[in-house]
């Protein structure tokens, strides 16, 4: 009995430290302008509107922003599946580039982003890259951002097929590359697909990047910091709700790839 | 060391029986092995005896001590597990003398009694490795000295060879068997390997989903299955089982008819009807004088394995096991089995012997 | 393909290198004259504080929540699996959304405050710039974001440890406590390692969560220091400088992360 207790007064204070943030917020997005402002603060929503989002969606920068965070994520994961799929396999297959790779990307991993942001904007004003509206600076930025990312799982799922599948496919009459498009890749899908939700949820979430390439052709995160520093409550919040939505589908989506430690870069 | 004893022990999970009706008496110093197939309750009758489980009814003693309400470490059981369960982070040592500690035995009387039981089981060279370093006969005498060291009331062992190859498994069997004699230290021990339970155990319980078949010494469940499941289980191979009608003093089995002897149980008590006749492999022989149950033998199913030769043949439609003793070259066509050497067993769930 | 890789990410580093020892007036490289101005910014120093001890609160405040969660949805109740599935929620959460969410509840007139004025306590000043509490708060808000990392990792660890060494464990006579000690807390001992380098290294970014929540300069850190240098002065040079002692920090401390992993 005592034991049950724990685990109910346990588990309600997880739950509520969870869900209480994020229950504020999407309060904050569907009540009127005013009660964001009262004091004290309502906890309950006392009046629904969808007003918020429709003030968000007649300006000019949320439909800007949001087509921009939808280009550049989706040319991220191409661009970065382009250059990870192969590093992946080679990782899978030869231990000696793999020690390299995984080293090399590490490395990338957990380096700074502002350490290559600052120079990439140096680079970007003088190719015209800069502020691009397009955002093509950007993508290239969400690319190298990516790519230990997509590595990790990538390789993770590569391992999981046989080489013995590949070998017998040569034998079969295949090419080597043929073997790998054929045999491998197909095999590797549901890992490529985790992958790919992965880079467009890096892309999509990024922040420092997208802060200091992109200074007034904004996608969605440096939109809301800026909604959030000079704008409403209410529209602010409507806009973190509309960028909460895609990550929490993806995540998800991606959940039995996360409790399998592909993810989080725990593992090897 | 003490007796132990459990009385009307039933676990349920759900609607499940994992175990109904356990009752069994171990005497002190006394190993009984408890011999059936996966899920049949074996598992589960060590773990409510270990506490890891809590029974859904009944009652454990050990000794005068009721002890199924208690948390494990209040138990004074001792467990072997299937796969050791040794500390992977200590030493052997370290490993052994865990249980001391615990139950704050230090200082000298830990070392001595670590080293002791260390020696007894020729572990002294090991006992500062860990247990990754070992192979698989050491950490099996390590899990073996974890359980031993503090003395327990009661020893508990899960299926402890199964991890050994074939050949270490022979070794380690004798070596369980001479060091339970030596401690007489009361002892369960739960198998699903029948030459492991008959070597070992003192006396044997088979098990069959969450019931107890039969409690016996091993020679007698082998010579006097209590029902079909425990003739079909024992014997390498094990016992031929047949369906027949008894009539009248009548056997019929397939298009035989066997005459029974006028003291038979089955005469005796008159029982007609259909039943299940099981006869061992062993019990034919080529001998025209022998008499009883006839098999023909199919000579290309023959199986020459040097102190025993092996082969299929059929008694009317059903199919039987034969065991003639050493190497036969040319196999007869014809074999019999006395009319004393059948077992008569009830046609129905249970199985029960009738004989 | 390591190569293409390699110059991919290497490329602009090397260009920040330039940047960060070239004098901008003169052109001339290699100069110290960077250095020597970061040198006499008290700004500077202050986020060079702040990014050592910032990560070192952070992953300690991670760690403690981190192991009592997983701890706790390992054990065997109803409702575990939704559980374990809502702790993962806030590391899902796009970093600005929650930095955005988390402004709104430790604001002056926010719901921090407010819960504080319902059990009748005054109001506290969660993100005053340079403040001992919005040092805190800064630690708090990274940690609710972050520590699902860490119970993920601590969780596959705990999972890793076969149940029969607890049982044995209590059968040889320990308790919980004793269990927790001289079991699960040895055993967990190479997971624990990993998962402090690994959110180490990685909580040396720190950028948004200081910026968002306290400003510039607020509660600076190396990150929005270059940031600022950059945005607020046009100076790439210092900025690129600034940013460089970060990397170097970070890749230092990736060492024996990936020491650890050739070992694995």
């Amino acid at each position: 009995m005592k034991r049950a207790l724990f685990h109910v007064a346990g588990g309600s204070a997880v739950a509520a430290s969870v869900l209480l943030p994020l229950a504020l917020i999407l309060k904050q997005a569907f009540t009127p302008e005013a009660e964001s402002f009262a004091w004290p603060p309502t906890w309950l929503p006392q009046q629904l509107t969808g007003a918020n989002f429709r003030v968000l969606f007649s300006s000019v920068e949320l439909p800007y922003g949001l087509q921009l965070s939808l280009l550049v994520g989706g040319l991220t994961v191409a661009s970065t599946l382009l250059v990870t799929l192969p590093a992946a396999w080679l990782a899978a297959r030869a231990p000696a580039a793999d020690r390299r790779l995984d080293a090399t990307l590490v490395i990338a991993r957990v380096f700074p982003s502002i350490a290559l942001a600052v120079p990439l904007a140096a680079l970007f004003v003088r190719l015209g890259l800069y502020n691009s509206p397009a955002a093509l600076g950007l993508w290239i930025a969400h690319t190298l951002l990516a790519i230990p990312f997509a590595f990790f799982v990538l390789r993770t799922g590569l391992r999981r097929v046989p080489v013995e599948l590949e070998e017998a496919a040569q034998l079969d009459g295949a090419t080597p590359l043929g073997a790998v498009l054929r045999v491998t890749l197909p095999l590797a899908w549901p890992s490529i697909a985790a992958a790919a939700l992965l880079v467009f949820l890096v892309s999509w979430d990024e922040f420092t990047y997208a802060l200091v390439l992109q200074v007034t052709n904004r996608p969605l995160p440096p939109l809301l910091y800026y909604f959030a520093a000079f704008g409403y409550p209410g529209t602010a919040s409507a806009l973190a709700a509309i960028m909460l939505l895609p990550a929490v589908v993806i995540i998800a989506l991606l959940a039995p790839a996360i409790r399998s430690g592909g993810l989080t870069g725990s593992g090897r | 060391m003490a007796a132990a004893e459990f009385d009307q022990v039933c676990k349920r999970y759900g609607d499940v029986v994992g175990l109904e009706g356990f009752s069994l008496r171990i005497a002190d110093g006394e190993l009984v092995a408890v011999l059936g197939p996966s899920g049949c309750g074996k598992s589960t009758l060590l773990r409510l005896t270990a506490g890891l489980e809590q029974p859904t009814s009944g009652t454990i003693r050990i000794g005068e001590r009721r002890i199924d309400a208690l948390p494990p470490h209040q138990r004074d059981v001792a467990m072997v597990f299937q796969n050791y369960a040794l500390y992977p982070h200590m030493t052997v040592r370290e490993n052994i003398a865990f249980p001391l500690r615990m139950r704050g035995v230090r200082g000298a009387e830990q070392q001595a009694r670590t080293t002791h039981i260390a020696e007894a089981l020729d572990l002294g060279a090991v006992l500062e490795r860990r247990p990754g370093a070992l192979s698989g006969g050491q950490r099996q005498r390590v899990a073996l000295a974890r359980a031993l060291v503090r003395e327990p009331a009661l020893f508990l062992m899960d299926e402890p060879l199964s991890n050994l190859d074939a050949r270490l498994r022979l070794d380690v069997r004798q070596y369980i068997r001479a060091l339970q004699r030596r401690l007489r230290v009361t002892t369960l021990y739960v198998t699903h390997d029948q030459s492991e339970a008959m070597t070992l155990g003192d006396r044997v319980v088979v098990m069959r989903a969450g019931r107890v078949q039969q409690v016996d010494t091993p020679a007698a469940v082998y010579e006097h299955p209590a029902s079909a499941f425990v003739a079909g289980f024992i014997g390498t191979p094990p016992m031929n089982l047949l369906h027949a009608l008894h009539t009248a003093g009548t056997l019929t089995i397939g298009a035989q008819r066997l005459a029974l002897p006028a003291d038979h149980a089955l005469r005796v008590r008159a029982a007609d009807g259909p039943l299940v006749v099981g006869v061992r492999p062993e019990a034919f022989s080529s001998d025209p004088a022998a008499g009883g149950l006839e098999a023909l033998i199919d000579p290309t199913t023959r199986e020459i394995l040097g102190s025993e030769t092996l082969a299929r043949g059929r008694v009317g439609g059903e199919a039987v096991i034969v065991r003639l003793p050493g190497v036969v070259r040319d196999i007869p066509l014809r074999v019999a089995a006395p009319v004393a050497a059948l077992h008569c067993f009830a046609d129905d769930a249970s199985g029960a012997r009738l004989t | 393909m390591v190569a293409l890789l390699a110059t991919l990410l290497a490329y602009p580093v090397l260009y920040a290198v330039r940047l960060a020892f070239t004098d901008p007036l003169t052109g001339h490289f290699p100069s110290l004259v960077n250095y020597a101005q970061l040198g006499r910014d008290a700004l500077f120093w202050r986020a060079v504080r702040n990014n050592a001890l910032l990560p070192l609160a952070s992953v300690v405040v991670e760690l403690v929540v981190g192991l009592a969660l997983a701890l706790f949805l390992s054990r065997r109740f109803p409702g575990r699996a939704a559980l374990r599935a809502l702790v993962v929620i806030p590391f899902a959460l796009p970093e600005i959304v929650v930095l955005t969410i988390m402004r709104y509840i430790f604001v002056r007139r926010g719901y921090a405050n407010a819960a504080l004025a319902a059990v009748g306590w005054p109001a506290l000043d969660w993100l005053t710039p340079g403040s001992a509490l919005a040092w805190i708060t800064v630690v708090l808000v990274d940690a609710w974001h972050v520590t699902p990392v860490m119970f993920l990792i601590l969780l596959a660890a705990l999972a890793g440890i076969p149940a029969e060494i607890g049982e044995a464990a209590q059968l040889d006579g320990a308790g919980p406590l004793a269990r927790f000690r001289y079991m699960t807390l040895p055993l967990l001992r190479p997971a624990l390692l990993a998962a402090v380098l690994l959110r180490g290294v990685d909580a040396l970014r720190i950028f948004a969560t200081p910026l968002v929540l306290t400003g510039v300069e607020g509660v600076p850190v190396l990150s929005s220091y270059a940031y600022h240098q950059w945005s607020d002065y046009g100076n790439d040079a210092a900025a690129a400088a600034a940013a460089l002692v970060l990397a170097l920090a970070s890749v230092a401390l990736s060492v024996p992360l990936l020491r650890l992993r050739e070992a694995a």
